[in-house]
């Protein structure tokens, strides 16, 4: 099996699900200008090799994803990519009261099979251009929300994306674009909905997603030289989001640890420990802890940026904290 | 036109159910077929749906009322329609349906007693719980919350003027503990003010309660000293090492008496070891909640000595030694069989009898006493208890107990003859339901036909929990046992 990189791993779902189906189109905005691939390189080459169905679209994410809804109305599988997440804001209308309801207002006689792909995330872009929208986006009933945080699990899911029948918004980490993992040569689909167990432990549940993965995987291999196994879950969606194997896993482990970047207060990490105490609550032993980042607007100076959004050493220290009784 | 919602009968031996919940309130419609209430019955908690579509208008038994089968619990009707006339009012069929015995107090852990249930819906969940804890009922409460909720304050505030007897702490102990009726004057019980909560995790109380372990005891090495999984885990190792009488629940020292404190000057205060706090607060617990009646038999014991003899000439080679108490254990396990009223366990509103029969055997330690169990004893040979009992015995007093070997008897021996004691009175060992205290077995001067004569005579004393049993059916016991005793053969054959 070859190494690639995340973006690499993105590319070939994109260019087998266009060989593979016809109404498959991708829009987005210089996707095919720009240096011949959008902005972060994604899409680079498919313009070629699909001729017509790789578009740039003018500077407009209201109408980059209404024209995708319409379309997908129509019986089209857009693609749409929004050049950073934080365009997403401008198009909310579209993907909240648009994409995510049209299906259940009009008696399922519709259906709106789009990918709304975008990055999110960090990487000196200061504050408006450094955010994740993961609770935003997840909390909308009538949409879908993956976030992967592999190679691998990134092509399995964006194939099984695109050839889901809702509106699914596909987010992809600025972070991950390059790290590499192994990916089969082989077709495979991973179903969207279903969580992973990326590593097993027995003395803490991490539940975490995304970058947050990587660095909760950094954080495990130290803290097994201390001892601490960490037991740890990739949500890969996060809505519907299974929360089935976390709460396996708490009952081995009585103890529970959400690891997400994006801001404490209202997210996915509060979303999750109130679900985990719901349902395991006779197995805790502990507060569930929550890792996330810090609730400023994101400094642009990179010794600020460091210190706003979590790591592996955060994590590191948050699992000690939980091991000792210290929280 | 209305239609009832009956008690349902979930197998042939239900006779009646305890409402669990309400799923519905009185008012809101419902679905034929909709789930509207839970009923727990001894085996199970079961959901009941409507038979028929409408306004769910009236309730007529409350959560936690016991129903007969077949009798109505609530009323589906048309919307706007006024319950059938005939429905008795909810207070009354709140009385019909829950023991009124002051006598027979509601102990299951999962039906509150009468005097915290019923209509008192308008309580917050603190103040209930601490109701329940202190046995106080809400009827009498007056709620200041909002549309005159019962809040904690309002039970603290009643609590604080009541007389200190006739508060008792309940939480934690087996429910076969429960304090008498709150009239009566009770084990000393600690006032209201220091109902403590236990901070302790989630997955700890639940270890706890597995264990059977008072939380209460453990020291918790978590923030603010909560008390978290390992602590418990380390607590209940901590007690197999060093056990306690019949392994059951340590539960929490007895209040100290007042001015117990105090050491008397040249006097020399000690503090409880843990095996003396949980006998002061067990032997506390039975003496002042059981009522004991004690019956003694003598019981010639010269054949059985003899045969006990010639066993063990047989059993030499193998370095076997059958005692006088394994006789005993095997006497009264083969009588349990007989009475299987004895081998049960009072459950405050029930007398559960115990499928099998274990034993518990008293054995003293330096400093306290512990009780190991002989499993299934009526279904064992001489020979097997003999092997057993030296296993037990030896494991416990080198604090080498392992799982198994205390805790989970139906009924209790005590043994002084080695002490060279004649007779005496024992504390049954909760949750049985009786104890047999065991004399030597002595040379005696009797009358046989008409003449004097010594024969070994040992005396076998009951002490039985007068609300299982009474004293004819103690005295056929122990006579069962004497008879067994004085005709051995029986033991072996």
């Amino acid at each position: 099996m070859a190494e690639i990189t995340f973006r690499e791993a993105l590319k070939r779902a994109l260019r087998e699900e266009l060989t593979r189906d016809p109404d498959v189109v991708i829009w987005g905005e210089d996707i095919v200008a720009y240096g011949g691939g959008g902005a972060y390189a994604v899409t680079a080459g498919l313009a070629k090799e699909f001729p017509g169905r790789v578009r740039d679209t003018p500077i407009a994410e209201e109408a980059i994803v209404g024209v995708g809804i319409g379309a997908a109305m129509g019986g089209v599988r857009p693609i749409v990519e929004l050049m950073t997440i934080n365009f997403a804001l401008v198009a909310w209308d579209q993907i909240v009261n648009h994409a995510a309801k049209l299906h259940h207002m009009f008696n399922g006689q519709i259906k709106v099979p789009m990918v709304m792909r975008s990055p999110a995330g960090f990487g000196r872009t200061a504050a408006t251009h450094s955010q994740n929208f993961d609770s935003w986006l997840a909390s909308v009933p009538g949409l879908k929300v993956v976030e992967p945080a592999t190679p691998y699990d990134a092509k399995g899911l964006l194939k099984a994306a695109i050839r889901d029948d809702d509106p699914v918004f596909f987010i992809e980490h600025l972070q991950l674009y390059g790290t590499r993992g192994e990916v089969p040569d082989t077709e495979y689909l991973i179903p969207l909905g279903v969580s992973e167990r990326k590593r097993e432990g027995r003395h803490l549940t991490v539940v975490t997603w995304g970058r947050m993965l990587v660095e909760t995987m950094k954080a495990a291999k130290v803290l097994s030289g201390e001892g601490i196994e960490l037991d740890v879950i990739d949500l890969r969606t996060l809505r519907p989001m299974d929360l089935s194997l976390a709460m396996q896993s708490v009952k081995r482990t009585n103890r529970a640890m959400v690891v997400e970047e994006g801001w404490r207060s209202m997210g996915i990490g509060a979303e999750v420990a109130a679900t985990l105490q719901e349902q395991v609550f006779n197995y805790l032993d502990a507060p569930i802890a929550r890792v996330a980042g810090l609730e400023v607007p994101m400094p642009y100076a990179k010794n600020l940026e460091r210190a706003t959004v979590p790591f592996s050493d955060d994590v590191v220290a948050a699992a000690r904290a939980m091991m000792t009784n210290q929280y | 036109m209305a239609t009832e919602i009956t008690m349902p009968q979930m197998g042939f031996d239900m006779t009646e159910g305890t409402i669990a919940n309400w799923l519905k309130v009185e008012g809101d419609m419902v679905q034929k077929g909709e789930p509207i209430a839970e009923i727990e019955t001894d085996k199970t908690t079961i959901q009941i749906e409507a038979f028929s579509s409408g306004v769910l208008m009236q309730i007529l038994a409350p959560v936690g009322a016991k129903v007969p089968v077949g009798q109505a619990i609530g009323y589906i009707g048309a919307p706007g329609e006024k319950p059938p006339s005939t429905a008795p009012a909810p207070s009354t069929s709140t009385q019909k349906a829950v023991p009124t015995s002051a006598a027979s107090p509601q102990t299951s852990a999962v039906s509150p007693s009468p005097a915290s249930t019923a209509p008192f819906t308008n309580v917050s969940p603190v103040a209930r719980r601490m109701a329940e804890q202190m046995g106080i009922d809400l009827a009498q409460v007056k709620g200041t919350g909002a549309n005159g909720q019962i809040m904690r304050e309002d039970v603290e505030a009643f609590a604080a003027n009541l007389p200190a007897t006739a508060v008792a702490l309940t939480s934690g102990e087996p429910s076969s503990m429960t304090p008498a009726p709150a009239s009566e004057p009770v084990a000393p019980s600690p006032s209201p003010a220091s109902v403590e909560r236990v901070i302790a995790t989630p997955a700890a109380k639940k270890l706890a309660d597995g264990q059977n372990v008072d939380l209460r005891l453990v020291k918790g090495s978590g923030p603010a000293g909560r008390i978290v999984l390992e602590d418990v885990a380390n607590f209940a190792l901590a007690m197999q090492k060093q056990p306690v009488p019949s392994g059951v629940a340590p539960v929490a020292a007895a209040p100290a008496m007042v001015g117990a404190q105090q050491p008397t000057p040249g006097g020399q205060r000690k503090p409880l070891t843990r095996i003396r706090q949980t006998i002061a607060q067990r032997m506390t617990l039975s003496k002042t909640t059981i009522p004991h009646f004690y019956i003694t038999v003598s019981v010639e014991m010269d054949a059985a000595l003899a045969l006990r003899e010639q066993i063990n000439e047989a059993l030499k080679p193998e370095n076997i030694k059958v005692s006088v108490n394994d006789l005993v254990i095997r006497a009264t396990a083969m009588a349990l069989a007989r009475f299987p009223n004895l081998n049960a366990m009072f459950t405050g509103d029930a007398v559960e009898q115990r499928e099998s029969i274990h034993i518990g055997v008293a054995v003293a330690l330096p400093g306290g006493l512990v009780t190991v169990t002989v499993r299934d004893a009526n279904t064992k040979t001489l020979r097997e208890i003999a092997v057993e009992m030296v296993g037990l015995a030896t494991r416990a007093r080198e604090g080498k107990a392992v799982a198994g070997d205390m805790g989970g008897q139906t009924f209790t021996i005590t043994n002084l003859g080695m002490y060279g004691v004649e007779e005496f009175l024992a504390i049954i060992n909760p949750p049985d339901a009786g104890i047999l205290a065991i004399g030597a077995a002595s040379p005696t001067p009797v009358v046989r036909d008409g003449k004097v004569v010594v024969r070994n005579m040992m005396q076998v004393t009951i002490s039985g929990d007068h609300r299982v049993t009474d004293g004819a059916e103690g005295a056929q016991f122990v006579n069962e046992v004497k008879r067994i005793l004085e005709n051995p053969w029986g033991l072996v054959l």
